[in-house]
């Protein structure tokens, strides 16, 4: 997968059937629902104080939910113009996403939502960091651990770029 | 402060230990996830710190554990801790006192 910057639109090309997999995940990974961890992690609790933490639930966490929620479907709306291109010569799919500038702050969002919902979930970092240890050999992580570590990093990745060549300090 | 009314027949009580001019610190706590980069942008955009300050607080709260990033009345806590977990940070919310 390469990604490229133009004028108007960032661009994720030769995009491979398997990371393609991980980006169609996207919407689902950062649905803050899907789990009392997630919902715990994305919209924690804010005070002690018992009428701090009422006004919390009763207005300000029902505006973070609409906004989660706005943007995951601005991503999975570009998700779905994914155009799919048949390159001679190479075996398999390859995929081509074209998505707006103005929507790079979107991603990010939704990106750094899903690997912190993935960390809580199946705590990658706690893996990774074992790994670099030597204290677990990568033998003793299962496939689907793997995979996640994957899509983890595929995620990261793309927020990387993002942070470097999209996001502007103030 | 304390409330006031002119009916000898109504007793109005402030609730002790709400009053909303008493300060308020608004808490980062680090986590394993955000990138340092991007915690110092937060800062500067929902906080307005300059470059150093926001560098300063993100170190803090990533050797430390967590910072106080702002303390002030309680409206406005409130809405900075809300526009920190809107970028998916921690933020939490202390009585200052």
């Amino acid at each position: 997968m390469r990604v490229e910057l133009e004028k108007k639109a960032w661009i994720l090309d030769e995009i491979g059937e398997v990371e393609w997999f991980m980006l169609s995940q996207l919407p689902e990974s950062a649905d803050f629902n899907r789990s009392e961890k997630a919902r715990r992690r994305i919209l924690p609790e804010v005070c002690d104080d018992e009428d701090v933490a009422a006004d919390w639930r009763d207005y300000a966490r029902p505006e973070l939910e609409a906004r989660f929620r706005d943007e995951i479907r601005v991503v999975a709306s570009d998700l779905r113009r994914v155009e799919e291109l048949l390159k001679k010569g190479k075996s398999g799919s390859q995929f081509r996403l074209k998505v707006p500038v103005e929507h790079a702050e979107t991603w990010y969002g939704v990106l750094n939502q899903a690997r912190l919902i993935l960390n809580e979930e199946h705590e990658v970092v706690e893996t990774e960091v074992s790994l670099m240890s030597g204290e677990l050999v990568p033998t003793a992580i299962e496939e689907q651990q793997w995979l996640i570590m994957v899509q983890y990093r595929i995620y990261g990745a793309l927020q990387e770029f993002l942070l470097t060549h999209l996001m502007e300090s103030p | 402060m304390p409330l006031t009314t002119d009916d000898p027949d109504v007793k109005m009580e402030e609730k002790e230990g709400t009053d909303l001019d008493s300060p308020w610190n608004v808490v980062l706590y680090d986590d394993p996830v955000n990138f340092m980069g991007f915690v110092t942008i937060v800062l500067r955009r929902v906080f307005g710190y300059s470059e150093a300050k926001a560098e300063e607080l993100m170190l803090q709260v990533h050797h430390e554990g967590k910072s106080v990033v702002w303390t002030g009345v309680r409206e406005q806590a409130e809405l900075y801790a809300q526009q920190l977990q809107a970028h998916r940070l921690l933020a939490s919310m202390q009585r200052a006192n």
